[in-house]
């Protein structure tokens, strides 16, 4: 019965072995650009009406699956839709004089020439992001053209960036040569509308990841002193803040914070 | 016309018109008269027996039988006439006792090959010809019964002994100052009057009334004599340079050339502009077949810095007369300097980001923010060390008055104190400064400017529209393209052949604006328009009038911001940069600084007065009277001379002094204002002395000038082959040493015309009637 089993046992082994063999040599027989197809999900869409409409850039990313998120699929790009733009806009309508959108925004693909007529644009986990290179060329120019973007929500356990590394090979590709400069709460960015004289969103809170999150800057040709292009909230996710600030969640004040960021940022982005 | 006069009755109209008519033998009046009515009864008592005793009468024959005794009547009229010895009396000079001055123009362009009375064919042969030539010569018939007194001029006259002297190489006439001056010279003579030989090409920078008058005052008659063609048969000449004096550098500078032709209508020239020996830009024209002058617009980049001069010329063609005439200079100044905008902006929006954008790079516009984030927050952009901080829109002119133009977003009039809307027309209109108005939800109408001062600044018509109608709506998908004054327009031109700009537009992506605006104002000129089915008419895109000093634009979209994005652009592509460094620069070009100095022209020849004309302001652009302004004037040889210049008294804020410029070269005036001690500001300025040859401009003979010269002193103007009618007319001059002397008019062909018609006339009506 024992040798039986160890029969079994061995069996068991080596088919998995073999199983894991074959879908390894599967998996390297493919192309390197290969990602899961993600399913095609239908969004609302806003005409151009002349003042801010929220863009939501959509990308298919390395990994999906189901989750807590729209349509109950984690697409990656869809954490905090729609209700973080929507509560997002609505702030912004009602504490500034931009002329805005505030039903929600719309969802676009890098490939989609309507990005050009949304000069500011978030883009949330870019640890999965994978861009083609049609993509990269489409979202290179609109940044050089003047377009603004908000990279924002991925996060990594100390001592394993593995999200970072996919987001610094992905810039790199997007704009060699340029680097990813930690910003300071001097720069003007934190002045452009609220005053933040602290850009630390840590919660400390056994709920949280223990992490400690960081801004960075993409500047116009590599000079801080000149336009920042690209606003980067690593191990920080202000759209979840903007998405659950209708509950509890959230501390007040980060929620608060969260807010004041990306107001910054739109105004930063509208007048730079 | 003047010959047939002659002929009829003796004398030219001219004496006439000097003369006073008489009857020489007033006694021989009563017994003439008693004569004649004697005769006259007769004559009647002899026509109505004869008709009485005709048997055959005829209703024709009844009709003109009264004809004969007024034939006959007249007859005997004119007779009486010439027994009572007609006379013309005239003031005549007495031989030897009175001058002549002959003054001869020595210019250069008397070397012209335009006149076929030379064997030489040129107007200065013609001039020697008549003056000494064997036959008949001016000299020796006006020596007859003048002293004659020889001046050649250039740009005053000389004394010469002989027609030897004459070079007829000088590179300046100016008609006036020499007519003048030859007036003085023989001052105290008994002057009988002044003989000019000239071809009219006057380089005088002054006006020739004011040397006219001072002729007319001091009684001396000139007596014109022109010499070569009214119209030369195959020239071309640049004629006229319209350049601005100060353009900032990298903008388009825009001229306007003048060519003039005979002979080459329907011929295509190259005209080049030149910067410093570099061809900057060849534009060809055209030459309309039956006009003779075309004004070409030519456009190109000033790039380099300092004191430009800019050379515009046409190759000569190779049956051309005259080339001396084919290119002109135009001293522009390229300065670098950073003009300051004012951007006041009502909302955060692309529009004015790309705007700022757009221009951030060019080194001679600071544009200055105040952007709206919110009610009552303010966000300031761009302000330095040389700018004056305040929050919101400004409350004091010296604030505002500071900047060269104002840029007003998206901004509802209901915003602004009625004080800030007054101060803000004032800037374009007293100030000068230029204003641009951009479209937006909250400008124009849409914003309520209509019934406020911002109406004024709009150079297209408000309408009112209640707050309370909500958001205005968009149209979108408007397709711009030029008017016919937009193409070449300096601010539209987005390319550098204008062809290819004039065919751009259209191709651009389309916009959306908020302004319903299809109506211009009266001396309001639109660039660009668009088409939309939301409205009937074209809708105004880029419009501009003047205000007062100053100017003010309106663009009315609300997004050009996607020139720039829209994914048909190219990321190179500088469409969107281009438009709005050119309009900014357009917006601050011809708006004065505070304090400015000008010579009162660009270029002059040397030993010229040159006028300097400074202008005085304070902060708030008021005129400032009491002020010590000194110019110091670098000579070419890089000597300075020191000018104070004086209140002109006739106008505010005005200085004036004069230098006179002996060196050739650029010379750089600096001037310094100061009140009380206290430093106003300073100015600089240039300008070029040279040899500029003007006469050779318009060469043709220039009748005009040498009538007006003629008629306004009383003397007359007569062709170069009539000396001996140029000295019957000086010798009845009411100037110099004078004698009465009565001329017969009895024998005056007419006279014996009159005689013989009437009798004849009265014979053949007697034959008609059966009565001869």
């Amino acid at each position: 019965m024992k040798e039986s089993l160890n029969r079994g046992r061995t069996f068991a082994a080596v088919a998995g072995i073999l199983s894991l063999a074959l879908l390894a040599g599967g998996l390297s027989a493919r192309d390197e650009n290969w990602r899961p197809a993600a399913p095609e999900v239908e969004t609302p869409s806003f005409p151009y009406s002349g003042g801010f409409t929220f863009a939501r850039i959509r990308f298919e990313p390395t990994i999906w699956g189901g989750g807590p998120f729209m349509w109950g699929l984690d697409l990656k790009w869809n954490h905090d839709y729609p209700f973080a733009e929507e509560n997002f806009t609505r702030i912004v309508d009602e504490i500034t004089d931009v002329e805005v959108q505030t039903e929600g925004g719309n969802v676009l693909e890098l490939s989609d020439p309507r990005l050009f007529e949304h000069p500011w644009a978030y883009l949330c986990e870019p640890g999965f992001w994978n861009p083609t290179e049609e993509e990269l060329e489409n979202l290179r120019s609109y940044l050089l053209k003047g377009g603004f973007l908000v990279i924002d929500d991925f996060f990594d356990i100390r001592g394993y960036p593995v999200q970072w590394e996919n987001f610094e090979r992905q810039m790199g590709r997007l704009l060699p040569g340029y680097e990813l400069v930690p910003l300071t709460v001097e720069h003007p960015v934190f002045r452009s509308f609220f005053v933040l004289d602290d850009i630390n969103f840590d919660i400390e809170d056994a709920r949280f990841y223990p992490v400690r999150g960081r801004i960075y800057g993409v500047f116009e040709d590599n000079d801080p002193s000149r336009r920042l292009m690209v606003a980067i909230n690593y191990n920080m996710d202000i759209g979840d803040f903007w998405e659950w600030s209708e509950t509890t969640f959230y501390p007040v004040d980060v929620t608060q914070k969260g807010f004041k960021l990306g107001v910054n940022y739109l105004i930063y982005g509208m007048t730079h | 016309m003047v010959g047939l006069f002659e002929f009829l009755f003796k004398y030219r109209p001219a004496l006439f018109e000097e003369g006073r008519f008489t009857f020489v033998s007033p006694g021989w009046m009563q017994v003439a008269a008693l004569l004649a009515g004697a005769l006259l009864v007769i004559a009647a008592f002899t026509y109505r027996r004869l008709g009485a005793g005709t048997a055959d009468r005829t209703a024709g024959a009844d009709r003109l039988r009264w004809l004969p005794p007024v034939f006959r009547s007249l007859a005997i009229g004119v007779l009486v006439f010439c027994l009572l010895q007609p006379a013309l009396v005239l003031s005549t000079v007495v031989p030897q006792e009175t001058f002549v001055g002959v003054v001869v123009d020595d210019s250069r362009s008397m070397a012209m090959p335009d006149e076929a009375a030379a064997a030489d064919g040129t107007r200065a042969g013609a001039v020697l010809e008549a003056l000494s030539g064997e036959s008949g010569s001016m000299l020796d018939r006006l020596a007859e019964r003048f002293q004659v007194r020889l001046l050649a001029f250039g740009r005053s006259a000389e004394r010469i002994e002989s027609t030897e002297q004459l070079r007829f190489g000088r590179a300046d006439s100016r008609i006036g100052e020499a007519l003048v001056a030859a007036s003085d010279e023989l001052a105290g003579l008994p002057l009988s009057g002044l003989v000019l030989l000239s071809d009219g090409a006057d380089s005088a920078p002054a006006e020739l009334g004011d040397a006219l008058l001072t002729l007319k005052a001091a009684g001396t008659p000139v007596y014109t004599v022109g010499v070569g063609r009214p119209r030369l048969r195959k020239d071309i000449e640049v004629s006229r340079v319209v350049a601005p004096r100060r353009v900032l550098e990298g903008s388009t500078v825009e001229v306007e050339v003048t060519l003039s032709q005979t002979g080459f209508g329907g011929r295509t020239v190259d005209l080049e502009v030149e910067d410093d020996g570099r061809i900057v830009n060849l534009e060809q024209v055209t030459f309309p077949r039956g006009g003779s002058a075309v004004t070409a617009r030519v456009m190109f980049a000033a790039n380099d810095e300092g004191a430009r001069e800019f050379r515009f010329q046409v190759a000569g063609q190779p049956d051309e007369e005259l080339l001396l005439n084919n290119e002109r200079t135009a001293l522009v100044e390229v300065l670098k300097r950073r003009e300051k905008i004012f951007f006041f902006e009502g909302e955060p929006r692309d529009e004015s980001k790309f705007l700022r954008r757009a221009v951030s790079q060019d080194e001679n516009l600071h544009v200055v923010s105040m952007t709206r984030q919110a009610a009552n927050k303010f966000y300031g952009m761009n302000f330095d060390e040389d700018t004056r901080r305040f929050e919101g829109f400004p409350t004091r002119r010296e604030e505002l008055f500071e900047y060269s133009g104002v840029i007003l977003g998206s901004m509802e009039a209901s915003f602004f104190t009625h004080d800030q809307m007054r101060m803000l027309v004032d800037f374009a209109s007293q100030r000068g400064g230029g204003v641009l108005l951009l479209g937006g939800r909250r400008a124009f109408s849409e914003g309520g400017f209509a019934g406020t001062p911002l109406a004024e600044l709009s150079p297209v018509v408000l309408y009112d529209r209640p707050a309370d109608q909500g958001r205005p709506e968009l149209m979108t998908d408007l397709r711009i393209d030029l008017t016919p004054q937009g193409r070449g327009h300096p601010a539209t031109l987005l390319r550098d052949d204008r062809d290819e700009a004039n065919e751009l537009w259209p191709t651009l992506p389309p916009l959306s604006a908020y302004q319903r605006a299809t109506e211009l104002k009266a001396g309001a000129t639109a660039l660009l328009q668009a088409e939309s089915p939301m409205v009937r008419d074209p809708m105004i895109v880029l419009a501009h009038h003047r205000i007062g000093r100053g100017r003010a634009i309106a663009f009315t979209p609300h997004d050009s911001w996607h020139w720039q994005m829209s994914a048909d652009i190219p990321l190179e592509d500088q469409t969107h940069e281009r438009l709005w460094r050119q309009m900014l620069r357009w917006l601050v070009s011809y708006v004065p600084d505070r304090i400015e100095v000008e010579a009162d022209r660009d270029r002059f020849e040397p030993g010229s007065t040159v006028t300097l004309r400074a202008t005085v302001r304070d902060e708030a652009f008021q005129e400032v009277n009491r002020a010590q302004v000194v110019a110091a004037i670098e000579q070419p040889s890089g000597e300075e001379v020191e000018v104070p210049l004086d209140w002109s008294v006739e106008r505010d804020g005005e200085f004036v002094g004069t230098f006179t410029a002996r060196e050739s070269g650029l010379y750089r005036v600096e001037v310094d204002a100061r009140s009380e001690g206290e430093l106003l500001g300073v100015a600089t300025s240039r300008f070029a002395v040279d040899e500029l040859n003007e006469e050779l401009f318009g060469a043709a003979r220039r009748d005009s000038v040498l009538k007006r010269i003629a008629s306004e002193t009383g003397g007359r103007q007569v062709g170069l082959g009539q000396a001996d009618r140029l000295v019957e007319d000086l010798s009845v001059s009411s100037e110099g040493t004078l004698v009465r002397e009565a001329r017969d008019l009895w024998d005056m062909p007419i006279l014996f015309l009159a005689l013989v018609a009437l009798l004849g006339g009265e014979w053949a009506v007697r034959r008609r009637l059966g009565m001869a």
